[in-house]
């Protein structure tokens, strides 16, 4: 006997030409194209936007220590082919000949910034650009506030410690900044003018960086490395270590794209159900015949097997292809709009589409398949007998487990996938169960219906079983799709509002105590409200209980940096408006109290009733933990990972600080609080702003695109869902036609049929969108999920247009043959 | 043709078959007994709902009987399990069926070469093309089945059921979906092929005049077999 696989591929393409297996292959190519260029683009939108968001930190990867790093972080480096790039950090005063003023000095080698441009403007106030080098020896870089508190102009000459520099540029961005907060205005000089500054000397507390660049694999080798040095006093950061807003914004496009990759899959899935159920419905006969003429029950399960696997592989591969392709002509249609360079495709990402398409069309063509195996030989005497069984939901578990571990692999996150898989679960169960109940209810309407009306309703409660399917296929598909639409709105609109208009561009720190009423006084005499001051004090945490704070006793560079860093402690009397309680309860009034951030209480083992012990200028003092809070740190607003109650920090050294809005307009408002507090330091904190806007702006751009993709798996849902009842309808309208029915009247019906179907499983859509909608919101992506009654305006008359329109389209064929050629055709 | 024990094609003993139904057991077939010899043409007649093609799906391996036995050739039928009919039935029969039971995905020479790629023949092309070229159909031969003519899907179907050159050809009114003058052709070229290779047919017909061109005719009724003298 011929080998099972030979005989496969001559059928495969005997199959093809005949046009039987086109919907199937179309399903499965369009969902491997749909994964693969959403896979692609993602990939690659995530890698840009983590090297973008790299910016900030001037490199992929930021050591910082007390003392010089040792040779060995270099040749390590150079080891692994990564760049690196020295700088010293430290606060000094600049001084003119009338003034001088504290600045945040930065002596930078001739690599910097690896990742990022420093951009300069030739005067104050105007136009910035990017600027491909360091500043020459004798040259020095100065942010505009402190060129204003000190009258300088470019060209002017500054003294730096021993060393007098020339004015050479307005610094206006520079990535590589080291944290939130810097203390003073910052100034770049090159560092080869270090050693004549004469500023650091063995006792000065300077910060020296390095920072590293390179392949991805590579920096994360290297770091590492580093940990397992774990040398004191060393801190790593990428850029999901130290900016916590930023790693919720990274976070949050990954999970929506993630997302949105899945959708597709779970179309694709219920597509090629409703395809490989449709081919095995016309291959009963062929596979009775072949029965018949002597091939054994495995050799016929083994042939469609193959066929299925050579299908498979085929279609995936140019499914491969085309999003390939896709995702190449997306990135370069969105080139301008998405302003993002995007780093080369992974190949990698084939493979795994690859095995996600053969593994999607086994999981959910098998079951229908799997059943030809059964069909008599007798079947060629008796064409009663060899029916497909309805699909259970046990046969489809081998589709659901693929799928459920797709969803956990493509969600990148365990939580997130296992929790699509529960959502989609129960939203199949629901939607199985409450099409049944609908397309039950509609039985008794059929009665007190007439024409067109009537003959939808009495199809669609006589298919009931098929019925059935299409609204679940038609709700999921449209459910998918709103979803994204509610989700998508919804996150844009929390990611737009996250960062309102007015939000604080500018932190002022280093008022003095006594300052503060001058201060208070000094916005009202301009017209202005005085913002929120509050008090900080630097200090560092010593001990939990009587258990001291060891830096090496954590296994977490995030708890380590925490161990080792000073925290802005503040205290207040309120609960600050961008902050959440979580745990225990805001001040009791008895004794001194802190309230933590509860993401620091994580990294360090702090608990509820645990007492905390802070050193502050060789003064310990403590209090108890009464509550751990969640802040919005996307807020801009000063926030601490510490709070104590009012008078837990009275008697130690303090500052005042604040943060408010500043305008363009309001530049002249600043020179003059700088000329009048010249102690205060103002943090420009808008270039950081500007930077996470862009971020969520192209973020958004590729969130809208990777919705297209999700559309189209929709939209084969509905013409797999249409395709799967097509000869059936075609059979009985042709019946009508010959008994005497009209064109108008079976397209009026059909019409009916479709859009009643479209109604309900809308209507099921809409409401399942919402519910799935409040549930990701709320517990995965915490934002806050509001109605959106568009969604079920979509839902139920997008549902009964388009499906209504489809259907008809897909059904045309019927009125447009002769009845006789229809039924000899389908009688074949 | 003799009557010696190589030349058995077919024996049916005491062959019954029965089914539930809502009224109870009911009995299709009763004690049915027959022997049929190599290059025989036999006629099954019957009203409609004898159980003709009961008997034929039995005789086929293709149904089960309730009790009896079938021997073909020298094998005991129904001892095999059911892919080892299926095996003898690709090696020893051929099946012509009343609604042609062509492929629609297939050319019709590729429903010929059907039977032939399936038992492994080497060059089922040629052997294919050269039994449509016997039936008068080698210019049809890559159009698909909704092209042809009932006549012609039957004459397609009756060189595949000839293709492999089968010991015996199990024909199902054969004629049943045909015009009176199409029925005529298709018979008369399935009696020929059947004299050129020597094959044995079993005939299930109500057609009286179809089954005057058998050797001989069995009349079905009431469950029991009887042949006509």
């Amino acid at each position: 006997m011929t080998s099972p696989l030979r005989m496969a591929w001559r059928l495969l393409r005997r199959e093809w030409r005949s046009g039987e297996l086109r919907v199937l292959a179309l399903a499965l190519l369009i969902a491997v194209a749909a994964v693969t260029s959403v896979s692609f683009f993602t990939d690659r939108v995530e890698r840009a936007l983590s090297q973008q968001a790299n910016d900030l930190l001037g490199a992929d990867l930021l050591l910082s220590a007390g003392n010089e790093f040792a040779p060995a972080y270099v040749q390590q480096a150079a080891k692994l082919n990564l760049q690196t790039s020295a700088s010293i950090s430290f606060p000094s005063m600049v001084m003119t000949d009338q003034a001088s003023h504290l600045g945040m000095i930065k002596a930078i080698d001739d690599h910097f910034p690896l990742r990022g441009h420093v951009r300069v403007a030739d005067k104050l106030f105007a136009p910035d650009y990017e600027l491909d080098r360091v500043p020459h020896a004798g040259e020095i870089w100065m942010e505009g506030q402190i060129m204003s508190a000190l009258g300088l102009q470019v060209g002017d000459r500054v003294a730096l410690g021993m060393r007098e520099f020339t004015v050479g540029a307005v610094l206006t961005t520079e990535p590589g900044v080291g944290g939130m907060f810097t203390l003073a205005p910052r100034i770049l000089f090159n560092m080869s003018d270090l050693a004549a500054t004469e500023l650091v000397q063995p006792a000065s507390r300077v910060k020296h960086y390095l920072q590293v660049a390179g392949e991805r694999s590579a920096v994360a080798e290297f770091r590492a490395w580093v940990a397992q040095r774990n040398d004191v006093g060393v801190a790593a950061q990428g850029v999901e270590d130290a900016r916590p807003e930023m790693r919720q914004a990274l976070d949050r496009s990954r999970q929506f794209l993630g997302l949105a990759a899945l959708t597709s899959v779970l179309l694709a899935g219920v597509a090629i159900a409703l395809a490989a159920r449709r081919f095995a419905q016309r291959h009963l006969d062929h596979c009775a015949i072949l029965r018949c003429l002597g091939a054994v029950q495995g050799y016929v399960l083994k042939i469609y097997l193959w066929q299925l696997v050579l299908l498979g592989l085929i279609a995936s591969l140019l499914g491969c292809a085309l999003g390939f392709v896709a995702h190449l002509l997306l990135v370069d249609l969105l080139g301008g709009l998405l302003d993002i360079a995007l780093p080369a495709a992974s190949w990698t990402l084939l493979w795994v589409a690859m095995v996600t398409g053969v593994m999607t069309l086994l999981g959910f063509a098998l079951p229908p398949l799997l059943q030809l195996q059964s069909v008599p030989a007798l079947r060629v005497l008796r064409r009663d007998l060899g029916q497909l069984g309805a699909p259970g939901w046990i046969s489809y578990s081998l589709g659901l487990l693929v799928l459920a571990g797709l969803m956990v692999y493509q969600a990148g996150e365990l939580r997130m996938g296992l929790l699509l898989v529960a959502g989609t679960l129960v939203a199949l169960l629901v939607l199985w169960l409450v099409a049944q109940l609908l397309v039950a209810l509609l039985g008794p309407l059929r009665a007190r219906t007439g024409g067109a009306w009537r003959f939808g309703l009495v199809n669609i409660v006589r298919r009931r079983q098929a019925s059935v399917v299409q609204v679940v296929a038609f709700g999921l598909g449209l459910m998918a799709l709103l979803l994204l639409a509610v989700i998508r709105g919804d996150l844009l609109a929390q990611w737009q509002n996250s960062i309102p208009d007015g939000a604080p561009n500018r932190f002022i720190i280093n008022l003095q105590p006594e300052q503060v009423p001058a201060m208070r006084i000094f916005f009202a005499e301009n017209g202005r409200d005085a913002p929120l001051l509050w008090p900080m004090v630097r200090g560092r945490l010593v001990a939990i209980g009587d258990k001291p704070v060891v830096a090496q006793s954590y296994a977490d560079d995030r708890a380590r940096q925490l161990a080792t860093r000073e925290f802005n402690l503040s205290w207040t009397d309120t609960l600050p408006k961008a902050n959440k309680l979580l745990a225990g309860h805001w001040w009791s009034g008895q004794g001194h109290e802190f309230s933590v951030e509860s993401g620091v209480a994580k990294a360090l083992g702090i608990q509820l009733g645990d007492e905390l012990h802070f050193e502050v200028a060789g003064q310990r003092f403590s209090a108890r933990v009464s509550s751990l809070r969640e802040v919005s740190w996307d807020s801009f607003e000063p926030n601490f990972f510490v709070l104590g109650s009012p008078g837990s920090m009275d008697g130690l050294p303090a500052t005042y600080m604040t943060a408010l809005y500043l305008g363009s307009e309001d530049y002249t408002l600043l020179n003059q609080m700088l000329q009048a507090f010249s102690n205060v330091s103002v943090i420009d904190v808008a270039a950081i702003m500007t930077h996470v806007r862009n971020v969520i702006t192209r973020v958004s751009n590729a969130v809208e695109y990777v919705f297209g993709f999700t559309l189209l798996a929709g939209l084969m849902v509905l013409y797999a869902g249409i395709q799967s009842t097509h000869d059936e309808r075609l059979q009985e309208s042709a019946i009508v036609r010959t008994l005497g029915g009209q064109k108008k009247q079976v397209l009026q019906a059909l019409l009916m049929e479709f859009v009643l179907l479209g109604v309900l499983a809308g209507t099921l859509a809409a409401a399942l969108a919402s519910a799935l909608a409040w549930g990701l919101a709320t517990w995965v992506l915490k934002i806050d999920y509001h109605f959106n009654a568009l969604v079920w305006l979509l839902g139920v008359g997008g549902g009964a247009l388009a499906v209504g329109l489809a259907g008809v389209l897909g059904s045309y064929q019927v009125v447009r043959q002769p009845p006789l050629t229809t039924l000899r055709k389908l009688s074949l | 043709m003799t009557d010696s024990p190589d030349n058995l094609i077919l024996k049916v003993e005491q062959l019954t078959k029965w089914v539930e139904s809502p009224e109870g057991r009911l009995d299709i077939l009763r004690d049915v007994n027959l022997t049929i010899m190599a290059g025989q043409t036999l006629a099954v007649l019957g009203a409609s709902g004898a159980g003709k093609s009961t008997l034929l799906g039995i005789l086929a391996g293709l149904d089960v009987p309730s009790s009896g036995k079938v021997w073909l050739k020298s094998h005991d039928f129904f001892q095999l399990n059911e892919d080892g009919r299926a095996r003898l039935r690709g090696e020893l029969m051929g099946f012509v069926f009343q609604s042609f039971q062509l492929l629609p995905s297939l050319t019709a020479l590729e429903n010929v070469m059907l039977p032939l790629e399936l038992s492994g023949h080497r060059d089922a092309r040629e052997a294919a093309m050269a039994t449509l070229q016997r039936v008068g159909l080698q210019p049809r031969a890559l159009h698909y089945p909704r092209q042809l003519s009932g006549g012609e899907q039957q004459r397609v179907a009756i060189a595949r059921a000839f293709a492999g050159r089968p010991a015996i050809l199990l024909a199902d009114e054969p004629t049943g979906n045909l015009d009176g003058h199409t029925g005529e052709r298709v018979i008369d070229l399935l009696f020929e092929l059947n004299r050129e290779q020597h094959t044995t047919l079993v005939l299930v017909t109500h057609d009286l005049d179809l089954a005057q061109r058998c050797q001989r005719r069995a009349r079905l009724a009431d469950g029991s077999l009887h042949e006509e003298a």
